[in-house]
């Protein structure tokens, strides 16, 4: 945040901005909320594609987050800011949805527990591309599994924390759980990718 | 994670956080002089560093105009009648007129049976009972009809 005059500037949009926009659509201008959508859609849907890991899902979490604001924009009281308030519920859409999706996994593939491998993972991968790319994407496919291995919290804790670096504090308070919680979550969190990753840095190094 | 760290005493939950400066106050002086002293932290640490600190930033990437596209996808969501002229949201009233429904569907009268035909009649009467066919003939004919039906479906080619 970086002061603009007698506004504040906030992820992209001025607060001044905002409050005007958001004025602007409750008296029932619909470009006025294009323009929010403009302004944010490109974090929100970063946000929810690191969270789900795939692109479906994230812009079907990041629109319903947008069609969500909009129904609900007439009681939007403004103790957040518009960006905090599409995080918090691009997030908690998110968690639903990882939620869902184990569940889906587990009863579709018949996974014995958590741990075990997606078996779409173990897929062949078309198209094999020499050196370094190759490395890239063994360390990007390590990283999906590590991600897709993490539950729902330690999840959205470490892409939050790790990709969005927003303080643990606030992930807390978005989260509804406790600071020490989300500490916990997010430690697991890096063990797990830690051990998935270690023999490919290994190789690198 | 190296084998120092794993058999110290150090707290590995600590060190996560040390790397995410979310250690704060005493406890983050107390961990930095604890590094000053303990290899095997520092070498976690390190390892950590070097594991996290150029992860790929994640898929899916969006390009600006999927980014665009979205924007519009959204944007006609909003503007096709996403609320009815006279302000109601179509959301309620799709769950008014599907209440609606089925409000009318309980209170409508069920069918009454028919009435029974002379000859139910006739068959609920005891002595009728023995002129029904022999029940070994029926279980016959319905295996006959059974084996019909399986010769059309392979003759149509549907049976496997």
């Amino acid at each position: 945040m970086t002061g603009k005059g007698s506004c504040v500037y906030l992820q992209g949009m001025d607060i001044c901005s905002e409050k005007a926009l958001l004025a602007r659509v409750r008296a029932g201008d619909d470009s006025g909320f294009e323009l929010l959508v403009a302004a944010y859609s490109p974090r929100i849907l970063a946000l929810a594609g690191r969270l789900t890991g795939d692109r479906e899902d994230a812009e079907d979490i990041a629109q319903e987050t947008f069609l969500r604001l909009h129904r609900g924009i007439g009681n939007f009281r403004g103790d957040s800011s518009v960006a905090t308030w599409l995080y918090r519920t691009a997030t908690r859409l998110a968690i639903d949805h990882l939620r869902r999706r184990r569940l889906r996994d587990r009863i579709f593939f018949f996974r014995r527990n958590s741990e075990d491998v997606d078996p779409l993972d173990s897929a062949p991968d078309p198209g094999p591309s020499p050196g370094e790319r190759l490395h890239d994407q063994e360390i990007r496919k390590a990283l999906d599994r590590a991600m897709r291995r993490l539950s729902a919290r330690q999840r959205i804790v470490f892409t939050l924390k790790h990709f969005e670096e927003i303080p643990l504090k606030e992930i807390a308070a978005m989260l509804g759980l406790e600071e020490g919680t989300v500490k916990s979550h997010l430690h697991r969190a890096v063990r797990i990718i830690r051990r998935e990753l270690k023999g490919l840095r290994e190789e690198s190094s | 994670m190296n084998e120092k760290f794993e058999h110290s005493s150090c707290r590995a939950e600590d060190l996560t956080l040390y790397y995410y400066r979310e250690l704060t106050g005493n406890r983050r002086r107390r961990m930095e002089i604890h590094l000053e002293e303990c290899e095997g932290c520092r070498q976690e640490l390190e390892q950590m560093r070097s594991t996290l600190q150029d992860l790929p930033p994640g898929n899916p990437v969006f390009a600006p105009a999927e980014i665009r596209a979205f924007n519009e996808r959204v944007s006609r969501r909003i503007r096709r009648g996403f609320r009815l002229p006279f302000g109601v949201p179509l959301g309620w009233s799709a769950v008014g007129a599907a209440a609606l429904l089925f409000a009318l569907t309980l209170q409508s009268t069920p069918p009454k049976p028919d009435p029974p035909s002379p000859g139910a009649v006739a068959l609920q009467g005891g002595k009728d009972i023995e002129n029904l066919p022999d029940p070994d003939l029926l279980l016959n004919m319905e295996l006959l009809e059974n084996l019909d039906l399986l010769q059309e479906l392979e003759g149509s080619g549907l049976n496997g």
